[in-house]
């Protein structure tokens, strides 16, 4: 008797951890957009920068709330971060954000960035990097 | 008289065996000599010898017996062919290889002036997105010498397809079909130096989410880039001769397929069918 009570308090503990366990993963797994269709940041070797994002709805305001400038080695691997300025377009009232800025003055010739940008449009903000370019 | 027998066909066996006489003369002689054998007179014809004969007979007649003339005539003939045919190899060789050489100069010219463009896409690790990246490719709907003049984004509202003509001097593909409610309420435009895009968004009454067309033309395939927001993996269709991923993003659909260096998607809060529909509204557009 005591070694069936033993059992069953066994495996309801296992159940509750395993609740536990899977539920944030579950969570954190549904992170699809209400705002936002999409977005990107495209950088060229001279580190000329075009930043764009779609939302599924018009925004009060979409722009680009954080930029970063990644240092990265052949196999992608960051190897340092700096902060850049973000544009300062805004678009309000928009289903579209288009921006470009220049940061040709932050890279060194012949070593590899990509730049990384948060957006922020009703709340809620996506990121995306870029495809690593080596700056001429 | 035996000796004098064996001796004859000795001969002929020699002779056929060196094949020093021509397969005429060789039936002459022994035609000659089985018809001395039988009218002479002066014995008994060796039946013999005449059945040796006529077997050297039947054997020249099945024509196991060739010659050294002949032979060397035959030769002759296989040479002067093969001349032949090498002489109208070497005339067709230098039409082949002048073929293929305009062939490959072609298809180097060509490959400069369009270039294999395309944008692909992938799932995330995470299913979170859909990253749809370029490769290497030359722009064709807007010169380069016009985007790079053109450095800073701009980004304007457009207020019908005429104007999209004007601004950027091409007519684009839209939807013909639209599912019931749906009007244009506003087009966007951005022409940068990376990417050209259009949008269109359409409105229905009492739905907060737009419905949403794009075009977007990457102007350098090598950092091409678009990520789609998606709850879940989607799923490729063939809609008309499209060939279009589909996938959802918490309320609205999403809709995404590409042609060389041009994005298109499409999204909004309708049915899979409606997607399809529109899609292949498009291609009719295309074809007008």
């Amino acid at each position: 008797m005591k070694k069936n009570a033993f059992c069953a308090v066994v495996i309801g503990v296992t159940f509750l951890i395993g609740l536990l366990g899977c539920s944030p993963s579950a969570a954190a797994q549904i992170r699809a957009s209400r705002v936002f269709e999409g977005g990107y940041v495209m950088a060229d070797t001279s580190l000329y920068v075009e930043f764009g994002a779609s939302a599924h709805i018009y925004c009060e305001k979409i722009y680009v709330s954080s930029c970063t400038l990644q240092e990265v080695d052949v196999e992608g691997n960051v190897i340092s971060s700096k902060a850049l300025t973000p544009p300062s377009t805004v678009a309000k009232n928009a289903f579209e954000f288009t921006a470009s800025a220049s940061y040709k003055d932050k890279g060194v010739s012949g070593k590899s960035y990509q730049v990384k940008a948060v957006f922020w449009a009703e709340g809620e903000t996506i990121t995306r990097t870029s495809v690593p370019v080596t700056f001429k | 008289m035996n000796d004098e027998f064996d001796l004859i066909q000795a001969k002929i066996r020699e002779a056929f065996d060196s094949a020093s006489w021509s397969t005429k003369t060789m039936k002459r002689g022994i035609e000659a000599l089985i018809i001395e054998e039988i009218t002479q007179t002066g014995r008994p014809a060796n039946q013999m010898l005449i059945d040796s004969c006529l077997d050297l007979l039947d054997r020249l007649n099945g024509q196991t017996y060739v010659s050294n003339k002949e032979e060397s005539l035959c030769c002759m003939k296989t040479r002067m062919r093969r001349k032949v045919r090498q002489k109208k190899l070497l005339k067709t060789i230098p039409r082949v290889v002048i073929a293929s050489f305009a062939i490959i100069i072609g298809s180097i010219v060509l490959d400069t002036v369009i270039e294999y463009e395309q944008l692909q896409g992938i799932p995330s690790i995470d299913q979170q997105h859909y990253q749809i990246r370029g490769h290497v490719f030359q722009s064709s709907i807007i010169s380069n010498g016009e985007a790079e003049s053109n450095n800073v984004t701009d980004s304007i509202s457009i207020i019908g397809f005429e104007e999209i003509d004007e601004v950027f001097g091409f007519s684009p593909v839209y939807p013909r079909w639209l599912p019931e409610g749906w009007k244009p309420v506003e087009f966007n435009g951005s022409n940068g130096k990376l990417v050209s895009k259009i949008s269109i968004a359409y409105h229905k009454d009492n739905s907060q989410s737009l419905m949403r067309f794009s075009i977007a033309e990457y102007h350098d395939m090598a950092i091409a880039q678009y990520d789609i927001e998606q709850s879940f993996n989607g799923a490729m269709h063939i809609w008309g001769s499209h060939q279009v991923y589909v996938t959802d993003n918490i309320d609205n659909m999403v809709a995404f397929w590409s042609d060389g260096a041009i994005r298109y998607t499409l999204s909004g809060p309708i049915s899979i069918d409606q997607l399809e529909r529109i899609v292949v509204s498009l291609e009719r557009s295309e074809e007008e």
